[in-house]
């Protein structure tokens, strides 16, 4: 069953007279219990995506329905109440948490605001449970976010995040600033939390190393689309679409000798100013075809639940095949 | 080539004096790529700065030495270190906005850098650094010239910024977190345009870097640090294959296996606590 189903998602910008398509047409769904990543680089308009999926923009068109609700036609007061709900956790640990609240009332506010039929003592005890969950002790409740380690601190994010027992979180890349040591750990408690309380996750990334073992599902976006979704084992170990195959053929292996083939995008990514009239990729893809740029490419399914932007999808494997030294 | 020995340097803050790095010592050997890798904190970055003479104000070198062609880097004054870090070493910095000058064009930090070890007229100039970034791949590079640098993306900016550092054809290149804030696709880009200038023009090459992927990838040689102490060093097929160090070894698993590998083994490490 799904908790969060995203309906032709779009997302214009306007700014000085100039659009801006950050989301295109997106169409998602969450299970319950499920970890779905969203990857991409920057620009791609996956934290714009993130953003509408908490409800706190509200896309130019298309539907987020959570629960059976939808979002757009909530009042405030229910839209407030919604929010513990749905919680999110953001990549800069620090820079998320006010500097000058004490670890402990960061993570007792969303009580405060959402539980206020809780007393002071009850809020205490809930705060220092929480804090013990997340691998932190009663004795960091009184510390400032500062005197904290940066896993640390995005321990805090976390535990301020699930402690109004919300059903659905998103995480926008809340290990890419950490270092890898501490990104496995917090990874490890994310992955424990959503056994014992089934939450399900939205994990925005551009990291495909760290998608792969947290999500079980991806959807790739590129340019406020996305272009290749399914099970993620299924997609990172059978790519169908060239940008996912070169994004990655961009992730590098520690294991010596083992460099794999790169498949190389031409330039850089362009700016989302336009709804796109052909394929987001055509101008960059190592593969492409005169109709790629004759209009845009939709998502098809290639195999069950996989689906792939592109018109070349189909002859497999074929074009650019991943593996073997270069 | 760069024979780095007990070098230690510290800063001096509120709380008194800290020792950034102790005792570090490693060897960049001619033609030879050597990464030093560690997480934040582990003093790679202090180290190259100490090198280069480019720790800031409250920061000092206490000891030791960095011989480059046989002179001691750490002991020339700032007026030689400058000379031999534009002619004789290439840098290139994590964020090429940084080191680029907002307020110049293009053309006029090419003419900048230049005109710092030799004259040069005008129009040799121009054909000079349009050949140059013709050899970095930036495409229009007349166009760019005449640009700044906010026009540029920021793979662009540091195929420029390392256009500049090859200039005066350093017989070393040192690269601190070069792609670190580049987009993925564009990542193996630049480390793929580092590597082949670095192996065209025989220079060597020390490159830092918390992504020990880029290491077991581009470089021979590995320095692994930790709280401002080399624990490892050695040839990369041979730390990495069979690290000798504790801490190696915490780093080698805690990376995420490559996602298209079948088999993804349970997650070890340990979190470091400030």
């Amino acid at each position: 069953m799904s908790i969060m189903q995203l309906h032709d998602v779009h997302q214009v910008f306007r700014r000085g007279g100039k659009e801006v398509h950050a989301v295109n047409g997106v169409s998602l769904s969450v299970g319950k219990g499920e970890t779905v990543a969203v990857i991409g680089e920057s620009g791609s308009g996956k934290s714009t995506l993130g953003r509408v999926a908490l409800g706190l923009i509200t896309p130019t068109s298309g539907d987020v329905v959570f629960d059976g609700i939808r979002l757009g036609s909530l009042s405030k007061k229910d839209m407030r109440a919604l929010r513990s709900r749905i919680q999110v956790v953001f990549q800069e640990p620090y820079e998320s948490l006010n500097p000058r609240i004490k670890v402990g009332d960061i993570v007792a506010e969303p009580l405060v605001i959402h539980r206020p039929e809780m007393s002071r003592a009850q809020r205490r005890d809930a705060v220092v449970a929480m804090l013990e969950r997340v691998g932190l002790t009663a004795e960091h409740a009184g510390r400032l976010p500062r005197n904290l380690s940066g896993g640390q601190q995005q321990r805090i994010g976390i535990a301020r995040a699930i402690i109004t027992e919300p059903e659905l979180v998103v995480l926008d890349e809340p290990t890419s600033s950490l270092d890898v040591s501490v990104r496995a750990r917090v990874l490890d408690l994310l992955r424990d939390l959503q056994r014992e309380r089934e939450i399900s996750y939205v994990f925005i990334s551009h990291d495909l190393a760290t998608v792969g073992l947290i999500s079980d599902r991806v959807a790739v976006m590129y340019l406020g689309k996305v272009v290749e979704q399914g099970p993620t084992h299924e997609v990172l170990t059978h790519p169908r679409h060239p940008y996912t195959k070169a994004l990655l053929s961009a992730t590098l292996s520690t294991v010596v000798g083992q460099k794999r083939q790169h498949v190389p995008l031409r330039g850089e990514i362009p700016n989302p100013s336009k709804a796109p009239t052909k394929c987001v990729l055509s101008g960059r893809c190592p593969v492409e075809i005169a109709e790629c740029s004759s209009w845009p490419v939709d998502l098809l399914p290639v195999a069950e639940r996989h689906d792939v932007a592109c018109l070349l999808a189909d002859v497999g494997r074929q074009p650019v095949e991943l593996g073997g030294p270069r | 080539m760069l024979r780095v020995t007990g070098l230690t340097s510290q800063f001096r803050g509120r709380a008194g004096v800290v020792r950034a790095i102790d005792d570090v010592t490693f060897e960049v050997p001619e033609g030879e790529s050597v990464g030093i890798v560690g997480e934040t904190g582990s003093g790679k970055s202090v180290t190259i700065r100490s090198v280069l003479g480019l720790l800031p104000s409250y920061g000092e070198v206490v000891s030791g030495s960095a011989e480059f062609e046989g002179t001691d880097l750490v002991r020339l004054n700032r007026a030689r270190l400058r000379e031999i870090r534009g002619a004789r070493i290439g840098f290139v910095a994590q964020n090429p906005f940084g080191s680029l000058n907002p307020v110049l064009s293009i053309e006029k930090q090419f003419r900048n850098v230049v005109r710092a070890h030799r004259r040069i007229s005008r129009t040799d100039l121009r054909d000079l650094a349009v050949e140059r970034l013709e050899s970095v791949q930036v495409r229009g590079p007349e166009r760019v010239l005449r640009g700044y640098a906010h026009e540029l993306s920021g793979g662009m900016a540091q195929r420029v910024v390392i256009a500049l550092a090859m200039l005066h054809d350093p017989s070393l290149v040192i690269a601190d977190e070069p792609t670190t804030a580049l987009d993925v696709t564009v990542q193996r880009q630049i480390l793929d345009l580092i590597d082949a200038q670095v192996k065209q023009g025989r220079r060597s090459l020390l490159l830092v870097t918390h992504d020990l992927g880029v290491v077991a990838q581009y470089c021979h040689r590995v320095v692994v640090m930790k709280s401002g102490k080399v624990v490892e060093t050695g040839l990369v097929a041979d730390v990495f294959s069979d690290p000798s160090h504790d801490y190696t070894r915490q780093l080698l698993a805690a990376v995420p296996p490559a996602p298209w590998a079948d088999d993804v083994p349970s997650l070890s490490g340990q979190e470091v606590h400030r």
